[in-house]
């Protein structure tokens, strides 16, 4: 296990440093230059002055030393200025803004966890019955709807016809403000995780085990509680992972629908106004978080389940 | 002398056959109506009803797409000042905005974008996904090495943010869209081929052509690719939905078509702050948008299943 810990915490580097690469390369490669004068129309600048400029934003050092630079400063959390908003460091505004992100986020996958799972249990094991075709709805629904479209229905359902909810904002200290972006948000992971925690399931009600478990005159809630489940939640686990990339780019449209003063609202507006620092930042923020997320849920299966970690 | 060592299946049967039970044998199959895997395909397609429904939804919106200019009331950016904010009505049938624009003609242009994208985008995703992973797969070694490394670099970094990234960098616009939603969607296809074309190149079939001397890129497109054409298809079918939803996220977060052009998504995203009180600005263009996904995910659940019966979940 400490080996197999070990290799995959060794593979975090080469990932986290390939990804800053590209995202400094692709910023990099941007037509157009940082010191053209950014109104249109205005006298360009005299050579000099843009040589100065160059100077002064370290643009005339070689490619390599500019990327070990950001690199470096990328490391300590300094993404330098926002150019939209030209007095807050863009570290600034994150460290303003993260937080909701984060409750917004941790709510909305405990929630999708929770519900997904014991959702797909019971479609499991109510094959064919309501409940299953319930679940399926919602499988169908949440993985194939665009989050933009869940959340403008779902506003206009129950925030403007019904008026049961709030239709913007985010405070804790009102918690019915909180229950539809948390819901929005959950949706595609509670659905793919529905479906996955219902095939494995089924897959594994079939296998040997539980047929000698269910022919020795085991209850059948002991049979899904003690042996079925246990196995075959493992599986899902894998799932989790790239959820959470599910969940951080849905928090950009989220947080702009519901209008939650987030990261992912500031990360919306940033692109609007090319506010490129702001923009490398979110993207090698998110990149990285979810790298970590990753491992997290890889070293977590390799602890559940000893074939993967002999075998890899 | 390659003839003889290489019958095809079909004239070695007969051959092999004593004669009296090959006249019985042939008038057997004569009479017996031709099954194509195809005509197979496309039957269980027809009788899977949730499938079928999508199937028709698509055409609808495939001419819809094709015949806009037809069928929209109004060109895309057709401004009336008198007809602001107008909600639905017979003249109106899904209201107007805020510019006093006929939001059923905008709806019926931003099919073009959606399904364009879709196709488009597919497409390169084909260019690239398909020939890296036969390479792959086939030459194994080196080639394989070097290749899947790359495939593993770009399936670390998140496709969604990989595509805003390229995006907010390049400007907004349609072609800018096909390319970033192709560059960075093809891995999933590469290493789905890579799979198949390691499996099979072990295969007996595979050998015997290599045997009678087939060369490399015969083998890979007459002998492999041939048998990794369903599972292609399969996942070009899924990719399309997530296409047209990328594109969808794209313009709604202001990085993807530009105005006056519009999409489904523009619509919804430059409409926001009018939800509280004109409503029909974002609920049709969602509709249709949401609709024509739950569409392609129907039919490319029913493609699967109806070209590997075997993999039909239950």
């Amino acid at each position: 296990m400490i080996q197999y810990t070990l290799n995959r915490l060794l593979w975090l580097i080469p990932t986290i440093l390939v990804m800053s690469a590209i995202v400094f390369f692709v910023a990099h490669n941007t037509p157009g230059s940082p010191l053209d004068p950014s109104a249109s129309g205005r006298n360009a600048l005299s050579p000099e002055q843009m040589a100065n400029l160059r100077a002064k934003y370290n643009l005339d050092k070689p490619l390599v030393w500019q990327y070990r630079t950001f690199l470096w400063n990328a490391l300590h959390f300094d993404f330098g200025t926002s150019f939209a908003y030209k007095t807050r460091t863009v570290t600034d505004i994150l460290k303003q803004t993260f937080p909701i992100s984060l409750q917004l986020g941790t709510m909305a996958m405990v929630f999708a966890i929770v519900v997904g799972t014991i959702l797909g249990i019971l479609a499991a094991v109510n094959q064919n019955g309501i409940l299953d075709y319930v679940s399926a709805g919602v499988a169908v629904l949440g993985t194939s709807l665009p989050n933009f479209v869940v959340a403008v229905l779902v506003i206009v359902l129950f925030s403007l016809t019904f008026r049961w909810l709030p239709p913007t904002g985010w405070d804790t200290a009102q918690p019915k403000t909180l229950i539809l972006p948390t819901i929005v948000l959950a949706l595609f992971p509670l659905a793919t995780l529905t479906r996955y925690t219902r095939a494995s399931m089924i897959d594994v009600l079939r296998s040997d085990y539980v047929r000698t478990a269910r022919a020795k005159g085991l209850r059948e809630t002991r049979i899904i509680v003690g042996h079925v489940m246990k196995n075959a939640l493992i599986p899902v686990v894998t799932v989790i992972g790239p959820l959470f990339a599910a969940v951080g780019t849905g928090s950009f449209v989220v947080e702009q629908i519901f209008a939650i003063n987030g990261m992912g609202k500031f990360f919306v507006l940033s692109m609007v106004g090319s506010d490129y620092p702001m923009i490398i930042a979110v993207i090698l923020l998110y990149g990285v978080f979810l790298s970590i997320m990753n491992l997290i849920v890889d070293l977590l299966y390799g602890l559940l389940d000893p074939r993967i970690r002999l075998s890899g | 002398m390659a003839e003889r060592v290489s019958p095809a299946p079909r004239d070695g049967q007969e051959q092999s056959v004593p004669a009296a039970a090959a006249s019985d044998i042939g008038l057997r199959l004569m009479h017996r109506k031709q099954k194509s895997l195809w005509g197979d395909a496309w039957r269980r397609l027809l009788r899977n009803r949730l499938a079928l429904a999508g199937l028709i939804v698509v055409v609808v919106f495939c001419l819809m797409a094709i015949f806009a200019p037809f069928l929209a009331r109004q060109s895309i950016d057709y401004q009336d000042a008198l007809s602001l904010y107008q909600p639905p009505s017979r003249a109106h049938v899904m209201g107007t905005d805020q510019l006093g624009r006929d939001v059923l003609s905008r709806v019926i242009w931003g099919s073009r974008v959606s399904l364009l994208v879709g196709l488009v985008a597919q497409l390169i995703v084909l260019a690239i996904g398909v020939p890296v992973g036969a390479l792959a797969g086939f030459f194994g070694g080196k080639t394989d090495l070097v290749l899947m490394r790359f495939v593993d670099v770009m399936y670390a970094f998140p496709q969604l943010l990989f595509v805003i990234l390229l995006m907010s960098m390049w400007g907004r616009g349609l072609t800018n869209i096909f390319i970033a939603i192709g560059l960075t969607g093809w891995v999933t296809l590469a290493r789905l081929v890579r799979a198949q074309f390691l499996a099979l190149r072990e295969k007996d079939y595979v050998l015997a052509a290599r045997s009678i001397g087939a060369t490399n890129s015969r083998l890979m497109l007459r002998h492999l690719l041939p048998n990794t054409l369903t599972p292609i298809i399969v996942a070009l079918t899924f990719g399309i939905p997530t296409a047209i939803f990328t594109e969808a996220f794209l313009s709604f977060i202001n990085v993807g078509i530009s105005p006056p052009q519009t999409s489904w998504g523009l619509m919804v995203g430059e409409n926001q702050s009018y939800l509280r009180s004109y409503p029909w600005m974002l609920v049709w263009p969602s509709i249709a948008l949401g609709l024509t996904m739950l569409s392609f995910t129907f039919l490319g659940d029913g493609l699967r299943d109806a070209l590997d019966p075997s993999s039909k979940r239950d």
